[in-house]
Parts: structure tokens; sequence; C-alpha cells
């Protein structure tokens, strides 16, 4: 992580919207640093409303979409410049 | 020492050695008929095979060659409807359980005619069946939203099969145990000896005393059964296991080595290593697991892997469940089986009986320690 005296931010995409952040952090930290409507993803199973708990890669409760990839721990991916991320806050049905 | 072992060496009528979901079977069944039970069991730091299973209910397709083993299998299946229903009064824990029958995939036709000759060979040998092998179509119309792998040729399938949480069961095993008035003690034990007529437990919370004892502690029967075996026949069976990330619910029906859990996860495994205690995780070995899981079901391969692990079976030597009176000791009794999910339902309802001097139920009369050559009750 980056020195945060420095003040360094880089701007990510969260669900279509543009938000500064500080550089360093991660995707998780990012989101719940800002408006995530109380859920940042919806159990498959029991539809129950989920966010980030741990940070630390254990839990899986903060699965989001980033870049496109879906289903991927926002707590272990380092914010980047231009990234996009999205809630997954649908709930995924048998297909 | 707690309070409730200041007065004395705290004395029980029955000390269950083993909180495992076989030590839990047999305490509860003991405290619900009216016994003073107390059951041991040791800090999660040790091996515990009951913590690290997918919870299969398994009948099918195996023990041709020990026939009233594979009964003793079906009995408890058909057991288990009413022992969860118990279990889930007594406690009032929702115990998660799906008697949905299990399928064995096939790869191959090779694969297919072998378990096809062997389902029949069981039907004989049992005098009945509920299951056969069936069509890659009927497969798929038993799990629609799975596509099967282009080698996979149908499976072999049997009604009596389940799924139940094991943890949940665990768990409400003892709850209900405490609900009965059952004491639940976490402690290590140290060595188990003959005294005054009866058991001396010896622990890291002091010594324990009562009538009867009963082994139910997995490997470490092997070294509490030292005051009356040298060297019970007993081997640590490793098993590594892969988990894949939360699905909505898509297999209704558990698929051996890969089974959907009731929160969603993925386990696959299918592993047997006799190599003593060693718990290590193999990357090698886990991808063999893998493939083999992404041949039945290549859609896997998208899905993220998210943990895996190893545990360590309890396995007599020729596979059988162990249920005896120690050499020289009708008050001590032993019990270790490879199947105490499957098993459990049996346990619960018949081993109390046997514990307190009476006779192991039929099917179950050959598997004491005598097929071992030790004089035993």
């Amino acid at each position: 992580m980056k020195d945060s005296k420095h003040n360094e931010t880089v701007v990510i995409i969260v669900d279509d919207n543009e938000v500064q952040v500080p550089a360093g952090i991660s995707v998780a930290a990012a989101v719940i640093g800002h408006d995530h409507s109380g859920r940042t993803y919806t159990h498959p199973v029991d539809g129950s409303s989920r966010a980030p708990y741990c940070l630390m890669g254990v839990c899986f409760e903060c699965m989001m979409e980033i870049n496109a990839e879906p289903n991927v721990q926002a707590c272990l991916v380092t914010v980047e410049n231009g990234m996009t991320v999205k809630r997954q806050v649908q709930k995924v049905e048998a297909k | 020492m707690t309070p409730l072992f200041r007065k004395k060496n705290s004395e029980f009528e029955i000390i269950v050695a083993g909180g495992g979901i076989s030590g839990a079977a047999i305490a509860y069944g003991l405290a619900a008929s009216g016994r003073r039970v107390a059951m041991i069991d040791a800090p999660t730091s040790t091996n515990k095979a009951s913590r690290t299973n997918v919870g299969l209910i398994w009948c099918q397709s195996k023990f041709l060659h020990l026939p009233n083993y594979a009964k003793w299998g079906f009995q408890s299946s058909r057991l288990f409807p009413e022992l969860i229903r118990e279990l889930e009064e007594v406690s009032n824990i929702k115990v998660p359980a799906r008697f949905s029958g299990g399928l064995i995939a096939c790869i191959g036709e090779e694969e297919y005619q072998s378990r096809g000759e062997y389902i029949d060979k069981l039907r004989d040998a049992l005098g009945e069946y509920r299951g056969s092998m069936i069509s890659r179509e009927q497969l798929e119309k038993k799990l629609p939203h799975i596509s099967f792998g282009k080698e996979v040729t149908g499976a072999a399938w049997c009604e009596e099969d389940g799924l139940v949480e094991p943890l949940v069961l665990l768990r409400a095993y003892k709850v209900a145990f405490c609900n009965k008035g059952g004491v639940l003690i976490e402690t290590l034990i140290n060595e188990v000896e003959p005294h005054g007529g009866g058991y001396r437990v010896h622990t890291d919370r002091g010594p324990m005393d009562c009538e009867r004892v009963v082994l139910a502690a997995g490997l470490a029967n092997r070294r509490l059964a030292q005051f009356a075996i040298a060297k019970l026949p007993v081997l640590a069976d490793k098993g590594q296991v892969l988990l894949i990330e939360r699905e909505p619910q898509i297999m209704p029906i558990p698929i051996l080595g890969l089974t959907q859990t009731f929160g969603g996860t993925i386990i696959i495994g299918f592993k047997h290593e006799f190599i003593g205690h060693d718990t290590r995780v193999v990357p090698a070995d886990l991808a063999t697991e893998g493939k083999w899981a992404m041949k039945i079901w290549p859609e896997l391969a998208n899905k993220k892997l998210i943990r895996t692990w190893s545990g360590l079976r309890v396995m007599p030597e020729d596979k059988q469940a162990i249920y005896s009176r120690l050499p020289g000791h009708p008050r001590a009794i032993l019990i270790n089986t490879h199947s105490a999910v499957t098993l459990a339902a049996a346990h619960t309802k018949y081993l109390p009986e046997y514990i307190l001097d009476g006779e192991l139920p039929e099917t179950a009369r050959q598997m004491t320690l005598k097929r071992f050559g030790y004089e035993c009750g």
C-alpha cells in the first residue's frame, strides 16, 4: 500500500459512477467508503444482502465484478485508475 | 478445574470418550434413555474427521464382500428421517438434510459396464436393492442444470443415498445430548485405565471415573484402548478436497466425489491414502481430483476454487465398522467406523442397548473385534 501522506488518488467507476478514492486501497475498501446502498452482493442461495466483511480474503462476502470479471474478491484487488467495478446485487438464478 | 469437578473425582455412569459424530450419536442415545452420561471432546487442534467431511449418507455400490455391512448402511439410511425429526425437536436446531438419492457418474463405457455388474451382484447378495444404472439421458433429467462432459456415459443411481449438513448434525446431537441431561466436557484425554471395578479417565482437567467407558475417539482410540489392546487395527485414511465457490442450488442430488453443500459451495474429492498421519495438502493430488470433476462437469473450469483442505478418515483395516467390548473388559466398549455420518441413525438407535450389556442387532453381530482374533464379548 502506498503511503497516504502523499494524498494520491485514483478514479474508478463504481456502478457507472466515477468516484475518486485514495490510491493503494482495496476495491472493497473503496466501495464501502462510498454509496453502496447497504450491500455489494446478493447471496446466490438464500438471496440475503452481503457486504465486505473480513477484508482479508477469507469470507468471500465481497464478491464484485471487476473489469468485467464476475465473482472477484474485492478485498484482494488494489484500485487502479479507470477500473470498472460493479456490485453484484442481482440474485443469480440457476441456469 | 471447574466447580463441577471440585468435590471428588467426578463420577458418571458412562463416559463417552470422543465428541465427533460417532461419539455424539451414542452419547445422545444413552442420555435419551435416561443414563447419566458425560461426553468428553478434545480441543479443536486434534484430528477431527467429523469436521472435514461433506456429509453424504451413502449406501450404494459398496461392500459386496460384506453384505451385512452393506445392509447396515441401508438400515441406517432408512432411520435417518426419523432421527432428524427427533434431533430437531430435542435440540430446536434445524438440520439440513436431503433424502434425494445419490449418483455415481460414469466416465466411458467400461466404467458404466463394471459398475452395472457390481450392482447386479450386490442386488443378488442383498436380496433387495433400490437402485440401478441409469443412462446419460436419465442422468440429465435428474440434474437438468448440469451440462455433463462428453465422456459421461450414465450413472449408478440409488434412491436410498442422501446428504446431511454434517456440522449442523454434530451440533444438534450435542445440544440434544445436553438437553437430555448429558454433560459435555471439552478437554484432552490422556489415558484410560481400569479402576475400582470401573474406569478412570485421565484428562487435562483431572481424573474422571465411570462405571462404563465408550471409546469413540476415532484414530485416538488406538491410544485410549492401550489398557486392553496394544495395536488396534485402525488406520488413518487421508482425503484431500477442493471447495468451489458458491452457486445457486443446482445439484439437488449429490454425485459421489462432487457434491453441492447446503451453503451452495461445491466439494470435490475422492482420494483415499494410507500414509499415516500426514495432513499435507498436495497440489498435484488436488489437480487429479479437479481434472476428474471437469470431465464430469466441464463448466467447473470457469468456477473459482476458494479453498482446499485435507482430513484423516478413520478406517478399520478391513473397512468394516468395529463395535466391540474390549478383550477382558465387558464394560469398556469401542466403536470405530469410516461411516460415522451414514451410520449415525443406526448408532443412536441400537448401540446404547449393546453398551448396557445387550446384544448387537443381528446385522451388526459379526462386527466385534473377534474377527481380528481377539477374545471379547
